[in-house]
């Protein structure tokens, strides 16, 4: 074996999987960060955060959307650059702009999204070999014999339960997650021992299988590495944290020892109550007392993995479905909207709806706002051609597209919407994410639709936007429409919705009136209903 | 391994940020007055300029013949370059158009020969065009693969076809004389072929412009899942699409059929690569950044001008292939930079999954 190639450490008992300490490791910590301040145009990302990880600890970075996270995460492997601080890998201290992805990786700092990042139609000692450097003979020819020898080590050291010979595509999601786990634990740069953040690794599993990952990144741990674990899951980062941050509107608003913590507080912060910024909406059932509530979307039958689900949204009634990532509530949505089309029957305004395809379920007056923009939005069109794409024909009179009438429109749609931008012919792509959400939600209004379907109306975009945005919602709500919307802010649910489902395992467990919810509750039900809470 | 800077889902929106700068950039008239959309005509003047100055062309290049023949000889490339581009508008690639304009003019002059009446035949050439498109449509949503694989397939299938019509010979018997007459007709010293090509270009730009239809195959070529969202069959744009397309590459092969007074079964063959290099250069003028009609005709035009005073300045022909080439990328490059630039996206990245 060549020098430059990694070696599997020499003498780790193997039969344990817990072996193998990389090097000694200081009780100082692996990396520190001391007053991370960061913004986007105006907006403050980051506020003088501080955060440390030490070796053998799991460090459980905690937050809302938008709470900073992610920015936190790319600073400290160099993919952007903080606007001032510094950061100490292994006490050698850096100057927070100057870090690139190189040195932090030089010094041991892996970084694991969520999205699935191995390749399905490779063996695990192909993937493993791509995070490094296959083992290759004289003339460059790959040593197969070694390289899957050399695997079939990794994987027993770390216990993953899995052969050097499997193809990817055949593994359970927990052990492809933790074949990529493992692959940025033993990929170049020799036996330091690494700094791994790992985004939602549990996100899109089930609860078994997720407590399997949780207990397996215990173990990882002890050998060494430090784990920065991001999650939403407050149960599963109780079962595995020693150290827990909890970051909001980008400041530090709790740095813990796990000890220090019960679920009820962690809920508590993450969601936080601040009395400053939060206005509630006047929730839109209190305008709209009407006395016989109708129907308007009646969902008698919805094919789900597990079962038919039915519900109904009346009248101008704002339903929430809360429930963890791939509980099946993005589904709902798509199957309604005919984007995904699953066995249904469905009524809108007493009439069967036809839902078969998207085009069929617009005819029967449903239109559904998908959570990704890159979905959604035609991005290198104008504003106009973005806002009036479903309704041009509208525009066809005598022979020719009256493009001055679809631009007025527009421009009466942006008014209305209060959308931010220079002019209805500017590129669509070049507006703010909450200034293209605003459109994309005016788009669907424009078809004046009886069901109106939304899929995390408010991600990504600011708390001036997210307020507005609210607003529509509500204005639609209160002209009459049923809005059926899905949300991961627990805050958005409680104060927009009349009623909220709560999802697990792509069933209804659970019909809450709005008023009885506080964003509290939300997070506590949904957290909780691994368990099963109806 | 996986440092990349995706997955922004809950960074503060860093699009945002972006996007306050870009914004003051972009003005309400910026559309008309942008330079990027008048570079390629301004590159023909001076190319122009070039070679009527230069001593060794000047005489021959400004003259009104030469400027005839320009215009003449690019009248066939401009519809099938319009064959190309409809398609490619909607991230479909339609390699047969080629053969496919072949195809009709070998049609035509078979049924000259049977002696059907020439209004009868110019119907039947466009139809057959459009009958190949509507196929290679078929096979691409049914069989829901690219119609780059779809088009290789009828276009070798189409080469087999016409050998076995034509035994590979040009077809000369029986084309009415006034067929041959328009191919070299002029109307106020204007050759007919290129007037055929301005007002087929008109159709085609009103068709993609100014109609619903025209906004679908743009919307569905800007994104599909949004396209499908709002209620648009991608289906029936893809067969939609590909058939305008073979109909602009039947239309071709009529027109091919009276400018040269004959039909060469092999002749669209060594058009398609250049008909492609137009409708990708289109991107470069007019509307920048968006596959357009008359972007596609003024990208015709430079390279035809560029060719045509190299060949008067006597240079091999092998030299016009390597200027040519070089136009296209140099156009390309300009192009997607500009793209970027914007904040458009990879213009010419080809999707990898068409469906």
């Amino acid at each position: 074996m060549q020098s430059d190639n990694p070696t599997p450490p020499k003498g780790a008992d193997i039969s344990s999987g817990r072996s193998g300490t990389p090097t000694d490791i200081s009780s100082e910590g692996l990396l520190r960060a001391f007053q991370i301040t960061k913004s986007f145009g105006g907006v403050k990302a980051l506020q003088e955060v501080d955060f440390s990880v030490r070796g053998q600890e799991v460090h459980a970075l905690l937050g809302g959307n938008g709470s900073g996270k992610s920015t936190l995460t790319k600073i400290l492997s160099g993919v952007i650059n903080a606007d001032a601080g510094r950061v100490a890998y292994k006490g050698a201290e850096q100057d927070a702009r100057t870090i690139s992805p190189g040195y932090a990786r030089s010094l041991g700092v892996r970084v694991v999204h969520q999205q699935d990042t191995t390749f399905g139609e490779l063996t695990v000692a192909e993937n493993l070999a791509l995070g490094s450097t296959f083992l290759k003979g004289r003339l460059g020819r790959i040593q197969w014999r070694e390289q899957f020898s050399h695997a079939e080590h990794l994987l027993r050291q770390h216990g993953v339960p899995a052969r050097a010979r499997d193809r990817i595509e055949n593994l359970r999601p927990a052990i492809r997650t933790l074949i990529a786990i493992v692959r940025a634990l033993s990929d170049s740069g020799g036996n330091t021992p690494r700094i791994l953040f790992l985004d939602e690794p549990t996100a899109a599993l089930p609860a078994k299988e997720a407590a399997w990952l949780i207990d397996v990144l215990r173990g990882l741990a002890e050998s060494g590495h430090a784990i920065v674990f991001i999650s939403h899951r407050t149960r599963e980062v109780l079962d595995v944290a020693d150290q827990v941050t909890i970051l909001k509107d980008g400041s530090v608003i709790g740095a813990l020892p796990r000890s220090e913590l019960d679920e009820h507080t962690l809920v508590h912060m993450i969601s936080g109550e601040t009395a400053n910024g939060q206005m509630p909406i006047e929730k839109s059932r209190q305008s709209r007392a009407s006395a016989q509530p109708h129907a308007r979307l009646d969902v008698q039958s919805l094919q789900m993995p597990n079962g038919p689900i039915s519900f109904t949204v009346n009248e101008g009634e704002i339903v929430g479905i809360a429930g963890l990532v791939g509980s099946g509530r993005t589904n709902i949505l798509r199957g309604l909207a005919g984007v995904e089309p699953v066995p249904s029957k469905v009524c809108v305004d007493g009439a069967t709806a036809d839902v078969s395809t998207s085009a069929n379920a617009l005819q029967s007056g449903i239109v559904l706002l998908p959570a990704s923009r890159d979905e959604a939005a035609f991005a290198n069109h104008s504003v106009t051609a973005n806002a009036m794409a479903a309704v041009v024909s509208r525009y066809w009179s005598r022979g020719w597209l009256n493009d001055r009438r679809a631009r007025a429109r527009a421009s009466a749609m942006i008014n209305e919407l209060s959308v931010r931008t220079p002019s209805v012919m500017t590129p669509f792509s070049n507006l703010s994410g909450g200034n293209q959400q605003k459109v994309l939600l005016g788009r669907c209004l424009e078809f004046n639709p009886s069901v109106l379907l939304l899929n995390e109306p408010t991600q990504g975009v600011d708390v001036g936007a997210r307020r507005e945005l609210h607003k529509i919602i509500t204005k639609s709500a209160q002209a009459g429409m049923s809005v059926l919307m899905v949300s991961s802010d627990f805050d958005e649910l409680a104060s927009l919705c009349d009623r909220v489902l709560f999802l697990h395992d792509s069933q209804i467990v659970a019909e809450v009136p709005g008023q009885d919810l506080t964003e509290d509750d939300i997070a506590t039900r949904v957290a909780n209903t691994p368990t099963g809470v109806t | 391994m996986s440092n990349s800077p995706d997955n922004a889902s809950d960074a503060p929106d860093m699009t945002s940020a972006k996007g306050v700068s870009r914004l003051r950039q972009t003005h309400f008239l910026s559309e008309a007055l942008r330079p990027e959309a008048w570079a390629l005509i301004g590159a023909i003047l001076i190319t122009a300029a070039f070679f009527s100055i230069w001593p060794e062309t000047g005489d021959t290049f400004l003259s009104a013949a030469n400027f005839r023949t320009i215009a003449s000889n690019q009248s066939v490339l401009g519809l099938v370059t319009l064959a190309a581009l409809i398609p490619l508008i909607c991230n479909q690639f339609d390699l047969s158009i080629g053969v496919n304009l072949a195809l009709s003019s070998v049609t035509a002059a078979k049924m000259f020969e049977l002696g059907v009446p020439t209004p009868v035949v110019i119907v039947i050439a466009v139809l057959t065009g459009a009958a190949v498109g509507y196929i290679n449509g078929w096979l691409t949503t049914t069989l829901g693969v690219n119609a780059v694989v779809i088009t290789l397939g009828t276009a070798t299938i189409i080469t087999g076809l016409l050998n076995y019509i034509t035994g590979g010979l040009t077809l000369i018997q029986g084309i009415p004389l006034s067929v041959v007459d328009f191919g070299s007709a002029r109307v106020v010293g204007i050759p007919l072929p290129f007037i055929v090509l301005l007002v087929l270009s008109v159709v085609a730009w009103y068709i993609l412009d100014h109609t619903p239809l025209g906004r679908s195959i743009y919307a569905f070529g800007s994104n599909e899942n949004a396209a499908k969202l709002i209620g648009l069959s991608t289906t029936r744009l893809t067969w939609i699409a590909m058939a305008l397309g073979g109909a602009y590459a039947g239309a071709g092969g009529m027109l091919a059929l009276a400018r040269g007074g004959a039909a060469n079964p092999r002749f669209g063959g060594t058009l398609l690569l250049a008909a492609f290099a137009a409708a990708f250069l289109s991107a470069a003028s007019i509307k920048p950044g968006v596959f357009n009609v008359f972007g596609s005709t003024v990208a015709i035009f430079f390279l035809a001008t560029l060719s045509s005073g190299l060949n008067l300045a006597g240079v091999p022909s092998y030299v016009s292939d390597l200027v040519n080439g070089t136009a296209l990328i140099a156009g390309i490059a300009a192009t997607s930079l500009f793209a970027r630039r914007q904040g458009l996206g990879d213009l010419f990245a080809i999707p990898v999954k068409p469906n």
